[in-house]
């Protein structure tokens, strides 16, 4: 990023786009839940915004690779850790009396 | 600097941290933010630990071999009569109070501290040419974090409900419903616990955010990622282990509390019938249910298989140090190692419910997590064997942490390859819960990680003291402790196969069946053998349970073996053998040319990185080793020009 | 000494320490919220497969989570814009965005309280059969009579119960041993006091230790003789050879006394709320300090007392048949069952009623003032609940599945309506006894799993929340020092606050929609 006044400024504008859209965003998160409670829509809108704020307002449009990797690394293991103990819930051993011999 | 000539003198005579003695006694020993010394600490606290946990212990195991007489004098004057019962015993309470402050002292407060806290405040910093760790107040942050939580861990035994009594791990619904009766619930061992391990994981929070951060961009001139000595590599690794796998069970223990202090019921399922451990009523618990156990159990173990690897990553590392200084040869595949441990440190993460087989899960989680604890087993190997066959055709020097360290290799191989039958399922639901896991698992972490552990402190003693430890003593420490460990963890193996559980308190007394399957015929050798055990009457036919004996009495003989140790270590810090340079062993890394007892910022002049941490017997070169600070005639100083020189190891 | 890169990036990495710093501590907090998140998971999708348990949705205030959200968006465009006005060396602007983000946070925090607040006062009760009612206003004192042997474990005792006697204390007398017909033998009255009883655990421990002690010796010296026999070869008799295993144990804490009976000198009678006892069963009581209390009880309180409705839940009701819901059968209304049952004189409730006025003015007050029939509107709502019951039923019977009872038994009593359109306005109280309790609580963890997660998530974010503000508004009031000497050093100290304060703003962007709206 260069750090030049006018790039500074310019870079402002910007910040208060985004500020705006993630506004609009949870407007539009409350009215979707109110139309139709889908869980998909919710946390679909969630994400965008989520990423919003990690891409621009936490840089990480432009950052160092030794970040990304280190953030690719935990994303995957959380995502591990919510997916692999919802597998072993949906999961169950076998009841022997559904077993069809 | 010339690593042959002396300069400890130089460093002894305080002419280049004089603005650093001018300190008060508390800034400078007490909060100090010297990487050193909070090595220091972290190492004391974690060997008074260590030997806590040792005295407990020795009094689970005189209830195991000897569940029907009194405790003796010697370990009962250090408990509180109120927990032995009226003929003097060891109740099944105290046993189940003692086994799960054993496992957890040892392991969070005892190797961890030691390994990571002490190993890696005290070396890395010096191995990368550092003049300290990044950030020097989060590191005395992470030290008293520590301490509290060590501190309220062992105050949990002086409260009148006892410290917590539901195995290291404190499964749901056991660990919240134990000691439920105590009039302020706050006021419980158990609770003590989870508050204490919340202190603890915020202190390796703080600290693996430290070591990565001081790896990352601390690193000297020259030092790029593939000079990186092995120790910096596993202690990188290691601190992505902490830093990742901590966090869900951080989240485990605050929603322990709450199901304990707030009755929520994370971990409680729906009509949990309480049946009246202790002096609790039977009768249903007032909450609401519909939580899960095994939800702990997931977050439970998310974080204490990475948390194995971090007790036995520093261990290699330490042994990966001290075996080619004493076989004067490079290490053997360099790469394949750090590749290696870049592979563990990841495959950590994702292997965990290979100790919930027996939780109820079906084959496709099973079959998933078996293929994966086999698939970590290749790299597990992988660093043994690239550290034994770096022995062939060395020219081996039997100094005393060489003997650590060799002794190290086959007993964490034994464990290492008896871990594998237990990675399959089926093998698993035999062996589950059994002594054979714990003889598993202590083959790796005692005579495994404890011996890395006292290879290393005999390895950088002099560093930190500029005196040498006596090796006599040092021997008269390790003959003793090397056969005492196999005689206690080996009879665990065989009573393990045929069905001892982990956690009777009365060595199998209770249970004839499986205690008293016969081991050796009347008057076979072995059982003659045996008969010079005390507690094994001669000419009797050895059944499995008498092997109690053996392991008992092999304890108490570990129990002397460590006195050379203790006094060893403290003589030597005040009249041992002054080192004769600031490179005694020859070695080739960056710690080697920071005087002996660095001072604050570590290096007198700015160390830079020519070579690989390794080269021993260069050829064409005068001495036996080129040390990475040593010019020499081929030195390069690579990485200056190029920015990103390598890859970096995330893992 | 000088840590190197602390305020320009190291050339091969790019980056200065406290930068990676952050995000390595951010990675962990993924990793914290990580687990929380895949426990709500876990509990809500657990949560659905079980018979007698629902997800609870929508039953947080919208309005305030969109506020919240608003307001963290909103500071943290002023983090960034705090951020770049440093970079533009404008101190004293830096200063005014620095002070709005805290402000919002603030806001933020009194938001979270106000809702906190909300949901400790209200309650929920889940009757025996599994239905669930919501409201305001509790009584849960309880009154048991005619109590007259104590219990005590020594070990525990902390005489708290002693603060629940109602009236004057009755002194108490010790049950020293019982004689050959089987009568206690009693000590003389004492005053009841922790003291006290440690008095005589020390007493009695004495003569213990004494008897102990003597036994000791006898078989001692038994054991000797027998021994110097032995070594004579001469006959020992029995005795002596029992003595000669004998173990010389010394005094143990577990010799001494362990539990003291005692005997009132008359009936008395506590008073507490339930939730304070460890356990009560038909006839006894007990504290949490293992005291156990005995007598010919009778429960005083007829049972729990709830005094506004706001919410009904009939899905998880076990019965398969819905006409014997005891919620729709037995509470709904004002009258009381147990009173009206007194009035035909089938029991003693009456007289219980009489005995300690319990709730009956404040009950006769309210059915004095009422516009409407009590019986009357228990019969309306019966007629809704059964019959949107039916009507799921029958819905799901034509097309061959599952009943799907999903909102339409989760109903909030002001919307209720009838058939005929005529909106119920019910805030009736409701008496539900005791047997019948499974579980009551105010909407704190322990009333389910959904706010055990939503108060574990929140607090724990709020928490975030709060260290976050703390710092950022250090950087506001004594960041100027730093900035004077080393404007690039704050900046970077802002920035590391910043990246924290949008990882909050962005875990709450997922709060959000899992607590508030799904
Ligand atoms: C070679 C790779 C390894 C494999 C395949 C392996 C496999 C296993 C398995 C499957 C179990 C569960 C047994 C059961 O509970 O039934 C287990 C337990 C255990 N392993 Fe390993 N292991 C390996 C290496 C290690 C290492 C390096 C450590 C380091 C200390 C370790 C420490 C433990 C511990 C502490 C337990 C028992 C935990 C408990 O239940 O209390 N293992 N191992
Ligand atoms: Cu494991």
């Amino acid at each position: 990023m260069a750090d030049t006044p006018e790039q500074i400024l310019k870079d402002m504008k910007k910040y208060w786009l985004i500020g705006w859209i993630l506004l609009g965003c949870t407007v539009l998160t409350v009215v979707v839940a109110w139309v139709t409670p889908s869980i998909t829509i919710g946390l679909g809108i969630a994400t965008v915004k989520a990423g919003l704020v990690a891409v621009i307002f936490m840089h990480l449009s432009d950052e160092k690779s030794l970040i990304y990797k280190v953030l690719i690394y935990t994303v995957f293991f959380a995502i591990g850790l919510m997916f692999l103990t919802l597998l072993a819930l949906y999961d169950p051993i076998i009841a022997p009396s559904s077993r069809s011999y | 600097m010339g690593s042959g000539t002396s300069t400890a003198e130089s460093a002894n005579e305080h002419d280049h941290d004089d603005h650093h003695h001018d300190l008060p006694f508390i800034k400078k020993y007490l909060f100090s933010t010297d990487h050193k010394i909070i090595g220091y600490q972290y190492g004391i606290t974690a060997l008074i630990f260590l030997f806590i946990g040792f005295y407990l212990m020795m009094v689970m195991r005189w209830s195991i071999a000897s569940p029907e007489k009194p405790l003796p004098g010697i370990l009962a004057a250090f408990l509180n009569d109120a927990w032995l019962n009226d003929e003097g015993r060891v109740t099944g309470d105290l046993y189940n109070m003692f086994g799960a402050m054993h496992g957890t002292i040892m392991v969070f407060l005892g190797i961890v501290p030691l390994a990571f806290g002490a190993f890696g405040n005290f070396v890395t910093p010096l191995q990368i040419g550092a003049p300290d760790m990044a950030f020097p107040r989060l590191n005395m942050a992470s030290y008293w974090f520590y301490f509290l939580g060590g501190v309220t861990m062992f105050a949990s035994f002086f409260i009148p409900s006892g410290a917590a009594e539901a195995g290291w791990t404190m499964y749901s619904p056991i660990a919240t419903t134990a000691q439920l009766d105590e009039p302020n619930l706050w006021y419980t061992g158990q609770t003590f616990w989870l508050i204490g391990m919340i202190l603890l994981i915020s202190s390796s929070l703080l600290g693996a955010v430290n070591f990565i951060t001081t790896i990352i961009n601390l690193r000297c001139r020259g030092m790029t990622w593939m000079r990186l000595p092995f120790f910096v590599w596993a202690m990188l690794v290691t601190g992505f282990l902490l830093l990742l796998a901590f966090p869900p069970l951080e989240v485990a223990a605050l929603m322990q509390l709450m199901d304990r202090l707030v009755g929520a019921s994370f971990f409680i399922p729906t009509g949990l019938n309480f049946t009246g451990a202790g002096s609790v009523d039977a009768g249903l618990l007032d909450v609401a249910g519909g939580g899960s156990p095994l939800l702990y159990q997931h977050l439970f173990w998310f974080l204490a298989h990475p948390e194995v690897y971090v007790l036995i990553l520093p261990a290699i590392a330490i042994v990966g140090e001290i075996i080619p200084a004493n076989i004067r040869k490079p290490m053997w595949g360099y790469k394949s190692m750090v590749y290696a441990v870049m592979v563990l440190g990841f495959l950590a993460f994702i292997v965990w419910a290979h100790h919930m087989y027996l939780t109820g899960m079906g084959n496709v989680v099973s079959t998933f997590f078996q293929a994966t604890t086999v698939i970590i087993s290749i790299p597990s190997v992988i660093l043994l064997t690239c550290l034994f066959i770096s022995l062939w055709g060395g020219s081996i020097r039997f100094t005393v942490p060489m003997l650590w360290a060799l002794a190290f290799l086959p007993m964490f191989g034994f464990g290492g390859l008896t871990g594998l039958p237990l990675a399959f399922n089926f093998i698993d639901l035999h062996l589950h819960d059994t002594y054979y896991v714990i003889g598993h698992f202590h083959y790796i972490v005692a005579p495994g990680t404890i011996f890395g552990l006292f290879a290393g402190i005999y390895h950088w003693f002099p560093k930190a003291t500029g005196r040498m430890m006596n090796s006599k003593l040092g021997h008269m420490h390790f003959w003793p402790s090397l056969v005492a460990m196999n005689g206690i963890f080996l009879p665990m193996m065989i009573q393990g196969m045929s069905g001892f559980h982990r956690r009777w308190y009365d060595g199998g007394l209770n249970y004839e069946q499986i205690a008293g399957q016969v081991l050796f015929e009347k008057d076979s050798i072995f059982a003659k053998l045996l008969s010079n055990v005390p507690g094994i009457e001669s000419g009797k036919t050895i059944e499995m349970i008498d092997l109690n004996h053996v392991m008992t009495f092999s304890v108490w003989i570990l129990l002397i073996g460590q006195f050379p140790f203790i006094f060893n270590f403290i003589y030597s810090i005040f009249k041992g053998k002054k080192a004769e340079s600031d490179n005694p062993w020859k070695a080739t890394t960056i710690e080697w040319l920071a005087p002996n007892k660095p001072g604050h910022g570590n290096f007198l002049s700015e160390p830079i990185a020519y070579r690989g941490p390794y080269e021993y017997s260069v050829p064409g070169h005068e001495k036996d080793y080129s040390p990475q600070f040593e010019r020499g005639p081929d030195g390069i100083i690579l990485g200056e020009e190029d920015p990103m020189a390598e890859s970096e190891g995330s893992e | 000494m000088e840590i190197p890169y602390e305020v320009k990036p190291r050339p091969d990495t790019g980056l200065w320490n406290a930068k990676v710093g952050i995000w390595l501590f951010l990675a962990s907090e993924v990793m914290l919220f990580g687990g929380l998140f895949s426990a709500y998971l876990f509990l809500r999708l657990g949560a659905n497969g079980e018979a007698d348990y629902f997800w609870p949705e929508g039953v947080l205030s919208v309005g305030f989570g969109f506020v919240n959200t608003l307001i963290l968006i909103l500071s943290s465009v002023f983090v960034v814009v705090a951020w770049l006005q440093l970079k533009l060396k404008n101190f004293e602007k830096f200063r005014f965005w620095m002070i709005l983000v805290v402000l919002c946070a603030a806001i933020f925090l009194v938001n979270k309280g106000f809702e906190y607040a909300a949901k400790f006062k209200h309650y929920g009760i889940k009757l025996s059969d599994n239905s669930i009612v919501e409201g305001h206003g509790i009584d849960d004192t309880i009154r048991y009579e005619g109590i007259k042997e104590v219990t005590i474990d020594v070990a525990r005792f902390n005489g708290e119960f002693l603060k629940y006697v109602h009236g004057e204390k009755p002194k108490f007398r010790e049950i020293l041993s019982t004689d050959a017909e089987g009568k206690p033998v009693l000590g003389d009255p004492i005053e009841l006091s922790e003291r006290e009883v440690r008095n005589i655990e020390d007493r009695r421990n004495d003569d213990l230790r004494k008897e102990h002690l003597a036994e000791n010796d006898l078989m001692r010296s038994l054991k000797a003789k027998a021994m110097a026999r032995q070594r004579l070869g001469q006959p020992i008799s029995k005795e002596q050879e029992s003595a000669l295993d004998y173990n010389i144990i010394r005094w143990l804490p577990a010799m001494g006394v362990k539990q003291l009976s005692l005997v009132a000198e008359k009936e008395f009678l506590i008073q507490i709320n339930r939730k304070k006892l460890r356990k009560s069963f038909p006839d006894s009581v007990k504290f949490r300090d293992q005291t156990s209390l005995k007598g010919t009880i009778s429960k005083l309180t007829p049972g729990l007392y709830l005094e506004a409705i706001d919410r009904i839940d009939l899905r998880a009701t076990d019965s398969e048949n819905p006409e014997t819901s005891s919620l729709v059968w037995k509470y709904l209304g004002r009258e009381s069952p147990l009173k009206s049952q007194s009035e035909d004189g089938s029991s003693e409730g009456d007289k219980d009623h009489a005995a300690i006025g319990y709730n009956e003015v404040e009950q006769k007050a309210k059915d004095d003032s009422a516009p409407h029939d009590p019986q009357n509107e228990a019969e309306k709502a019966k007629k809704i609940f059964l019959g949107l019951r039916e009507d799921v039923l029958a819905k799901a019977k034509a097309k061959d599945k599952e009943a799907e009872f999903g909102k339409t038994l989760n109903h909030s009593v002001l919307k209720w309506k009838d058939e005929d359109g005529e909106v119920l306005d019910s805030h009736a109280p409701i008496l539900v006894p005791w047997d019948d309790v499974k579980l009551y609580s105010n909407f704190t963890p322990k009333w389910n799993t959904y706010y055990a997660i939503y108060f574990t998530l929140t607090g724990l974010h709020g928490l975030h929340v709060l260290l976050g503000a703390l710092v950022l508004l250090y950087f506001a009031v004594f960041g100027k020092k730093l900035f004077d000497k080393d404007p690039e050093h704050m900046a970077n100290r802002v920035e590391v606050g910043g990246l924290f304060w949008h990882f909050v703003d962005l875990v709450w962007i997922f709060l959000f929609p899992i607590l508030y709206l799904m």
